[in-house]
């Protein structure tokens, strides 16, 4: 048998107390009523020690009482040899290092690294390691089955190989993000190893811990009973800091325009500074003073810029200058052709055209130009690239048709205006016609004396998604004079967008090569319908060439971590970042997620060259220290007590002991034999003390 | 008259709580076992004629005896010819001791009970008085229906006194009692001694015969203690630090010296004197209070 705590055997001296005590002869303690004393005289008693010991029973179990108490507190175990050669672990640590933005501070790394180095004092060889490094992801850096049979001496040098390789990014703290992934390492490293022989973990998470850390995941996290975590905060000398962050313009649009650029200036609440400066980068000339008093943020248009080309708003004044540098992505408007194909003989408000010219105007993000034609380029000439749209009025020139095709081909949309519901000749050579008739539906006539309304609209098209919210579908004060009928079926692969509210279809698309025909059986010239004039038209005519197009609107603002959307229409070819690395793109890629760093990125397509900003994100300027209650509130577990470094070698010799004693729990057995033998002893010496009195 | 193994054990007939059924058990116990005694108690005198003597007063003449026989008989009033007795029972503080499931007092109230009894079958009026320091409860001697519950009623429950007294209820006693009788005194007679043989002769100057029953515990009369102990007196509440083994001589010296000054004055003034252990049979009170009685009649007939 073994004691996890021998010391308390020094307790078992205590039962030298009874044998005293029955060796000394006990003065009468209670008194016996007599009748009357008047024929005795009085004898004092005599108190001395006893040369022989009375009562044995009693003093027997009395020490035994003794001794159980003492070895119950000395908590005796019985060890096993396969417990103790079976190489029992003793700990599973999980160090997760912060390698946010904010700890750029100066000094922060040299202390993240003093402090990890004496935390990993505290860890011994039998203990399970792992390392990992997190600012908006999670880098593991060194995983627990790394670690293997490592001692500790080879630990700390895989380490710091690979700390080297790991300078802290720019990244904002997304410590939910990394508690997550901590602990679903360990349950997996617990279910590798097995639960037998160490459940849970200890996450020791060394960070500056500044406010703006993000945990709002954890809310729906349900954290494991046997993992806890241990904070070790790195030594911060200041938490004071001011931040930059663009605002919204005064049209409460984020705005790049260097005219109306807005910034948001934020102080932080124990700052002691308040004045500061901000110029454009490269421009050396004096701007005014900035008061911004401490814990308050102030918006300030951006000074003018004196550098042609200047991308980079430089806040100067602060201590902490990791994010003091907010990159603006010049925004320069789409370039769009948009050709009007047709040989009508109205002109003026009531043919299509003016209406077109009305919709297609120059903006701060497009500049459509709408070219009226009558004939196409040859195909050889003709470049789709060049045109994003185009409108064509029925019937089609057939010297068109060759042109078309090629564009259709490529990808584009051609807007079709059926004005005649037998101009069928140009569209059965662009699409292909149907060999069977009996599938062909008998079109449906429009009364003369009545109106039509478009009562079916195919939302999921990308030509009508922006109709899908129910205040936005509503078509019925548009009416509809003239439509043309349409045989369904006729045309492979067709599909019905809107319908009439008499069941005929009002736009068909029609597939042809990557590209589609949308046919439209009315117009919005006056004389067909109120089309031109409703709130309808615009979105439609936008959602016909964003199809066309790609994107016709395209942020260019994004903060570190976030995933950038990539244009299908043209397609995106590569990205440049601004430390010069360059991402190829897969075709079918939709978003380009290695927004790691901040500055200006360079994002290749087939069209041309767009320019997109990455900064800081907001919170990872809030460097005041997190209360950490805030992740007792999302249900983080803290470990009871950080490790004392004087005694954890005591505490980690004892480690495996306390394993096999907290399972045998013997000391329970012995708190009930003395519970027992008290029981006894109080019976025994309530019968030997009894009263002669009754 | 029974066997001594015949006898009623005091332990046995104590954890009857009814006192008038304790006192009857014993009463008809006794008579039981005495069927063909000779004794037949006060009554006896009861029935006595005596010849007129020329001189005494004629309205006690028993006229119909004179007619049936021409003699001139004197028969005693009914009043005079019966037994007044008062039981003078001791209530302080001492008399609840006991080493054993019953108190000094509880065989005390037994021994008068069954006295009392006894008395009543005979039709005899008695009538009891409790002290402590002084005279407590007195309730006249009588012979009617119900006195004996209400004798039994005032016998019943522990003592209540403090300190033991014999000289005021005596001497209050000797004032009460203008008639002779028989005063029956039950006490364990623990205090000073100088004043008891004087009242005590006050009363038998006034012609009362009296019977003393001193009643002692069994251990008062050994003292035997298992160790040394802290002894409270019951009276005065004074602690004392005793050790048996040594104190024990000096207390039976003092003890028998305190009987044998008891015995002296009841010799001195023609007391009937008894010491009884509370685990005595009662049979044996009884028994002695008949015999004496009995020795008084003769000897007063022969007196006669």
């Amino acid at each position: 048998m073994s004691l996890l705590f021998p010391l308390y055997l020094l307790g078992a001296a205590a039962i030298t107390l009874p044998i005293l005590l029955h060796r000394r002869r006990q003065r009468p303690k209670e008194r016996t009523q007599f009748s009357s004393l008047m024929f005795l005289e009085a004898t004092p008693p005599r108190v001395k020690t006893r040369t022989r010991i009375e009562n044995l029973l009693l003093l027997f179990l009395r020490c035994l009482a003794f001794l159980t108490l003492t070895l119950c507190f000395a908590r005796p175990f019985l060890p096993k040899q396969d417990d103790l050669a079976g190489g029992m672990i003793n700990e599973r640590v999980l160090i997760l290092l912060d390698n946010s933005a904010s700890m750029r501070r100066e000094g922060l790394q040299e202390n993240l690294r003093q402090q990890l180095t004496e935390r990993l004092k505290q860890i011994g060889d039998r203990d399970r390691l792992a390392v990992f490094a997190f600012d908006h992801e999670v880098r593991p850096l060194v995983e627990f089955t790394e670690m293997e049979g490592l001692d500790q001496k080879q630990r700390n040098q895989l380490l710091i190989e690979r700390l080297a390789g790991a300078p802290p990014g720019w990244g904002g703290t997304h410590l939910a993000n990394a508690f997550m992934a901590a602990t679903d390492s360990i349950l997996e490293d617990e279910a590798r190893v097995g639960t037998q022989t160490l459940q849970g973990g200890r996450i020791l998470l060394i960070s500056d811990m500044q406010e703006g850390d993000r945990l709002d995941e954890l809310g729906t996290f349900e954290w494991p009973k046997n993992v806890v975590v241990d904070l070790e905060p790195v030594e911060v000398t200041s938490t004071s800091n001011a931040g930059l962050m663009l605002a919204a313009s005064e049209q409460g649009t984020l705005s790049t325009d260097s005219g109306s650029t807005r910034v948001r200036i934020w102080n932080s609440a124990d700052s002691n500074l308040n004045k500061f400066r901000l110029r454009w980068d490269g421009d050396d000339s004096e701007s005014p003073e900035i008061y911004v008093p401490s814990g308050k943020s102030r918006v300030v248009s951006a000074p003018e810029r004196h550098t042609p080309g200047a991308s980079t708003l430089v806040l100067s004044g602060d201590k902490h200058d990791f994010d003091n540098r907010l990159h603006i992505a010049p925004e320069l408007p789409r370039q769009l052709s948009i050709v009007y194909l047709g040989d009508r003989k109205e002109t003026g408000p009531s043919g299509s055209l003016f209406y077109l010219e009305r919709v297609f105007q120059s903006n701060r993000y497009l500049a459509p130009r709408l070219i009226s034609l009558k004939q196409l380029p040859e195909p050889v000439e003709f470049r789709s690239e060049d045109v994003h749209l185009v409108i064509a009025e029925s019937p089609i020139s057939e010297v068109n048709l060759d042109s078309l095709k090629q564009y259709l081909e490529d990808g584009r949309t051609l807007l079709h205006i059926l004005n005649d519901a037998d101009d069928l000749g140009g569209l059965k050579y662009l699409c292909k016609a149907t060999v069977r008739p009996e599938v062909v539906s008998t079109p449906i006539t429009p009364d003369e004396n009545e109106f039509n309304l478009i009562q079916e609209l195919d939302t999921s098209h990308p030509v009508l998604t922006s109709f899908s919210e129910p205040r936005y579908r509503d078509f019925t004060k548009v009416h509809f004079w003239k439509y043309r009928p349409w045989a369904e079926g006729y045309f492979l692969g067709e599909s019905v967008l809107a319908r009439f509210d008499n069941g005929a279809p009002a736009l068909v698309e029609l597939p042809v090569g990557r590209g589609s025909v949308l046919v439209l059986m009315t117009s919005w010239r006056p004389e067909d319908s109120q089309l031109a004039v409703s709130t309808k038209f615009l979105p439609l005519l936008f959602s016909v060439l964003e199809q066309s197009a790609g994107a016709l609107s395209r942020t260019s603002l994004f903060t570190t971590g976030e995933q950038v959307p990539l244009p299908q229409t043209p397609q995106a070819v590569a990205v440049v970042r601004p430390d010069g690395k360059r991402f190829e793109l897969k075709p079918d890629q939709e978003y380009f997620a290695r927004t790691n760093n901040v500055g200006l990125y360079q994002l290749e397509t087939s069209e041309a060259e767009l320019t997109f900003a990455v900064n800081l994100p907001e919170m990872e300027s809030r460097t005041s220290p997190m209360n950490p209650g805030r992740l007792a509130q999302y249900g983080v577990k803290f470990a009871e007590s950080v490790p004392d470094t004087t005694t954890e070698e005591l505490k980690k010799s004892q480690k495996p002991f306390a394993e096999i004693e907290n399972r045998q729990k013997l000391w329970k057995w012995l708190l009930a034999a003395a519970c027992v033998f008290f029981l006894l002893e109080t019976w025994l010496a309530g019968r030997l003390t009894r009263p002669l009195t009754a | 008259m029974p066997t001594t193994a015949e006898l009623i054990d005091p332990a046995t007939l104590m954890r009857i709580r009814s006192l008038e059924f304790r006192a009857r058990i014993v009463v008809e116990g006794f008579l039981r076992g005495i069927h063909r005694s000779p004794y037949h108690g006060f009554s006896a005198e009861f029935t006595e004629y005596r010849q007129y003597i020329p001189g005494e007063d004629t309205r006690y003449m028993d006229w119909r005896l004179y007619a049936r026989s021409d003699r001139f008989y004197i028969k005693k009033f009914e009043d005079e010819t019966n037994l007044r007795c008062h039981f003078l029972v001791d209530r302080s503080s001492s008399m609840a001791y006991t080493s054993s499931a019953y108190t000094k007092a509880d065989y005390g109230s037994t021994l008068a009970a069954t006295l009392a009894y006894f008395l009543s079958m005979q039709g005899d009026a008695f009538g009891l008085a409790t002290f402590d320091e002084s005279l407590a409860d007195y309730i006249p001697p009588r012979n009617r229906p119900g006195h004996l519950r209400q004798f039994m009623l005032a016998l019943e429950g522990a003592p209540k006194g403090r300190s033991t007294n014999l000289v005021t209820p005596l001497s209050l006693l000797a004032e009460i009692l203008n008639r002779r009788g028989v005063i029956v005194l039950i006490s364990d007679l623990l205090a000073p001694l100088e004043d008891l043989g004087r009242e005590l002769g006050k009363l038998r100057a006034r012609g009362h015969e009296v019977y003393l029953f001193q009643i002692l515990d069994p251990l008062e009369l050994k003292l035997d203690f298992d160790g040394p102990l802290i002894l409270q007196d019951m009276e005065t509440e004074i602690d004392l630090h005793v050790d048996p083994q040594t104190a024990s001589t000096r207390y039976l010296e003092n003890l028998n010296a305190h009987l044998e000054g008891i015995r002296e004055i009841c010799t001195a003034n023609g007391i009937q004197y008894q010491l009884l252990s509370s685990n005595e049979p009662l049979e044996f009170a009884l028994l002695e209070f008949l015999n004496s009685r009995s020795r008084r009649s003769r000897s007063s007939r022969a007196h006669r």
